[in-house]
């Protein structure tokens, strides 16, 4: 469902279809799995079976005596790491972090973390090997929660490590006043005068909230194959969000300069944050310069759960004050956020985002960010976003009902709007936050009638600030009129069509003339990952700005052709130039005089714009709860969003839908289950429970389309806002359904039931 | 002028001020300027003449893509924006930071 919208073009706003659809359901499209060279070998990777653990002694006598195997190596073969901060697009890291986690120097931070990997001619063999490498551990005791990491006396993992205040954590600053065992940071931020704004207060309302681990589910697991060559250049060819970013890590971990490495990006099965760092890629890199052949790794998805970075498991608590008309006078948040076993959790955007659908004078959210014995996070779409939110909407549909003022009325008085300043200051422009609310109230979903026992209505928003960063883009005209369309974005969730629409708009030509392409890193300029909903908006401005070359350079050839001055010949937006006497060529007609008029016209374009417009979501939900097992049903699901300009609105669509049913995973089923020793015991799909479509109803979309000024077709970032909602809506629609307020997610039935059933 | 919010982990240097006035036609010229206001400012989020990796600053909202050399109109709000993910702390074995 699409809200009615001025759509004043020709291709942006309609839905052709994909490029690589032919090929990806057809089992054509190139994985990294497909990749097979000659004399390639196979990698795997040893893990620590502990959650904490000093390495005594490895010895890969037996492995390496085994027919077939090749090599092994431990952190001891990779350079020594510096300790600097490297950038990855989406977060910062600390390069000696980055590489620990790699494989392990001196000790196990977590079971699942990679100690020792090796090669061999046959992956059975290679599996094989890999029980023949002897590792002699020394027990350590593992910290598994904030609140263990965090106790007074606890055992801290780094040793060396202590508080520090965020922004100040880079400099030779001073520690934080205040130092918390495994806390590595502690960042607030403030707006206003709290104090005062609880003194308005006629209600205080103050909360606490979990959420487990999760991580980001994609089916396709992490893969990498390495060619280190005589010469010394590496090529490698992966699943990555960011050929860019895994080149400047891959130099950083093995001291290359970038010109010697070159990355190939594969078609990618999801990411959604996840697949940003390095994890075997390096591996197979110093396997194949020691054994001077390709060197292939998959991970099993055992692997995957166990040694990649899901999302932070996370304690917030919320204190709300708000007159008796329901204004809010101040909102105060502490998050504690897992970073797992390196510093670097999403704990900052969960302060920065939880507050700002609303207009509150006066804020303050502290954030630490704690170290515990599980695997480092990792981005995972709006990382950090949905906790702090669950935690938020949650106590504001409390406090609903406290002042018996409709939830979404509560939510409407209380509204930013254009000019209303953020936790950091920063003040609103051209928003779609109040449109998103409204076009909730208006929605038949909000407006039907919920009937049935057992059966609940929730509804939350949702925040995300969205992202610009580093873009480039070529196109070249050919001579049959199409355009070659050059793109260093990775294709996750449908940008090959976004961007080929996008320059078919600029050039006034159908979509089918554009054939877009993704290519590695020696073929293009710098290109920031896809994440951080940025690459419709960015990449797509630089297709817009290649576009415009392009149009600027036919008006001067045609003018050539016409022997006229250029300043009376325009390229209008129908893709026909016109010049003087009606003289007009279309778009086919003067590619098809380029070769013979002075040769091929090409658009390019490097940008980093600014103007990214944030995103907001209120998503609307119907359960029902089982009185006997507490198994929650989702009967219906509504997503309204301010998408800016829906380029293609069926990925826009499937955009929302995808993040809305990760978020009711996040609120219902998916969940890391630890022993006590702090072993993951549910690293597979079987018990790592992800909503299938047999969970979910459909998905209902209203697309809210407030163009952003900042973009010249108006896009505003779709990814990951619509994971943030859906949390805290099916929390509040359990409350609603039961009167259980369910402050532990996921609310699986074993945590409902304890709430459900009598005491005894 | 332009008018800088400072983050509650600086205002400390600022004389727990919430914003601070300075000229600047640039962010490097405002975040100098602004030295002698918030001593030591500069040296935490300025490093070998560019900005500190993780610190952000934005104009009126908007993130400045072109870090320090970026424009910064008369009246502009300047915000020191925090990382929006990433942690801090220092590489384990590598001793306390100096106080």
């Amino acid at each position: 469902m699409v809200a009615p919208a001025k759509k004043p073009y020709r291709v942006v706003g309609s839905r052709p279809v994909r490029p690589d659809g032919t090929d990806k359901v057809t089992g054509r499209a190139n994985y990294g799995a497909d990749i097979r060279l000659p004399g390639m070998l196979y990698g795997r990777v040893l893990r620590s079976p502990h959650a904490h653990a000093r390495i005594v002694r490895i010895d890969a006598a037996k492995a390496l005596a085994l027919p077939g195997v090749k090599a092994v190596i431990t952190q001891a073969d990779f350079p020594a790491a510096e300790d600097a901060i490297t950038d990855l697009g989406e977060t910062a890291s600390n390069l000696k972090w980055l590489v620990d986690n790699v494989l392990a120097s001196d000790r196990a931070l977590y079971h699942g973390h990679a100690v020792a990997a090796l090669a061999a001619t046959d992956p059975h063999v290679a599996e094989d090997a890999l029980a023949l490498i002897e590792v002699e551990y020394e027990e350590l005791p593992p910290v598994l929660s904030v609140h263990e990491a965090m106790a007074e006396g606890a055992p801290r993992v780094h040793p060396n490590m202590h508080t520090v205040e965020m922004l100040a954590r880079f400099s030779p600053g001073p520690r934080s006043e205040h130092d918390i065992p495994n806390a590595a940071s502690h960042l607030r931020l403030e707006i206003g005068d709290l104090d005062q704004g609880f003194a308005e207060a006629e209600v205080v309302i103050e909360r606490e909230y979990e959420t487990g681990t999760a991580h980001q589910g994609y089916i396709e697991p992490h893969n990498g194959t390495a060619l280190w060559n005589e010469s010394g250049e590496l090529t490698v060819w992966l699943s990555t969000q960011g050929p860019f970013m895994m080149r400047d890590q891959l130099a950083r971990v093995l001291k290359l300069p970038v010109s010697k490495i070159r990355v190939i990006p594969m078609e990618i099965g999801g990411g959604f944050g996840g697949k940003i760092p390095v994890y075997m890629e390096p591996m197979a890199a110093v396997l194949s310069k020691k054994t001077g052949r390709p060197v292939k790794m998959i991970m099993q998805r055992d692997e995957v759960l166990f040694g990649t970075g899901p999302t932070s498991a996370t304690y917030v608590r919320v204190k709300l004050g708000a007159k008796r008309d329901g204004t809010l006078t101040a909102a105060e948040a502490y998050l504690a956020y897992e970073a797992g076993a390196y510093p670097g959790s999403p704990v900052g955007a969960g302060g920065m985002c939880m507050f700002s659908p609303y207009s509150v004078p006066n804020q303050r959210a502290d954030c630490y960010d704690v170290i515990v014995n599980k695997p480092k996070v990792s981005a995972y779409r709006a990382p950090g976003a949905p906790a702090g939110s669950f935690a938020m909407e949650s106590t504001l549909d409390e406090l609903a009902e406290q002042l018996d003022i409709d939830p979404l009325e509560l939510r409407q008085r209380n509204a930013a709007v254009d000019g209303t300043r953020r936790i950091d200051g920063a003040a609103f422009q051209s928003i779609g936050n109040e449109a998103v609310m409204r076009a909730a109230a208006e929605s038949p979903h909000w407006n039907s009638e919920l009937q049935g026992e057992n059966r609940g209505r929730g509804i939350a928003m949702g925040y995300w600030g969205n992202g610009g960063l580093e873009s480039s883009a070529y196109a070249t005209v050919n001579r049959d009129g199409t355009v070659g369309l050059v793109l260093g974005s990775v294709d996750i969730g449908g940008q090959r069509a976004a961007l080929a629409m996008q320059i078919a708009e600029t050039l006034g030509i159908d979509y089918e003339q554009v054939k877009p392409i993704v290519v590695d890193t020696d073929s293009i300029g710098f290109t920031a990952v896809t994440g951080g909903s940025r690459t419709t908006f960015a990449t797509g401005w630089a297709v817009h700005e290649a576009g415009l070359e392009i149009r600027r350079e036919l008006e001067a050839r045609a003018a050539r052709i016409w022997e006229v001055d250029a300043s009376l010949v325009h390229y209008d937006d129908d893709g026909v130039i016109r010049g003087p006497e009606d003289r007009s060529f279309t778009f086919r007609e003067i590619a098809g005089q380029l070769h013979r008029t002075g040769g091929t016209v090409q658009g390019k374009a490097d940008v980093m714009p600014e103007g990214t417009g944030p995103a907001f979501a209120c998503h609307i939900v119907d359960v029902e709860v089982d009185p006997d097992t507490a198994k929650v049903e989702v009967l219906r699901y509504t997503a309204i969003q301010d998408v800016g300009t829906a380029i293609h609105p069926d990925y826009v669509e499937g955009q929302i839908q995808g993040g809305a049913v990760q978020g009711i995973g996040m609120a219902l089923t998916e969940e890391y289950v630890y022993d006590d020793q702090g072993r993951l015991r549910n690293a597979s799909l079987l018990d790592y429970r992800m909503p299938t479509t047999l969970d979910v109803p459909q998905i209902d979309t209203i697309l809210v389309e407030e163009p952003n000024p900042g973009h010249p077709y108006g896009v505003r970032g779709v990814g990951e806002v619509p994971i943030v909602p859906p949390l805290a809506a099916v929390a509040n629609a359990i409350h609603q359904a039961t009167g259980v307020r369910t402050r532990r997610l996921p609310a699986s039935p074993r945590v409902l039931l304890e709430e459900l059933l009598p005491e005894e | 002028m332009a008018t800088v919010f400072i983050p509650a982990s600086l205002r400390r240097l600022c004389g727990d001020r919430h914003s601070v006035e300075v000229e600047g036609a640039t962010l490097r010229q405002v975040i100098e300027n602004l030295d002698p206001e918030c001593p030591g400012i500069h040296a935490l989020i300025v490093e070998e003449g560019m900005l500190r990796p993780g610190i952000q600053l934005a104009v009126n909202g908007s993130t400045a893509a072109t870090g320090l050399l970026r424009e910064v109109p008369a009246d502009a709000e300047v915000q020191i924006l925090p990382a929006m993910s990433g942690g801090a702390g220092e590489a384990p074995g590598r001793g306390a930071p100096p106080r």
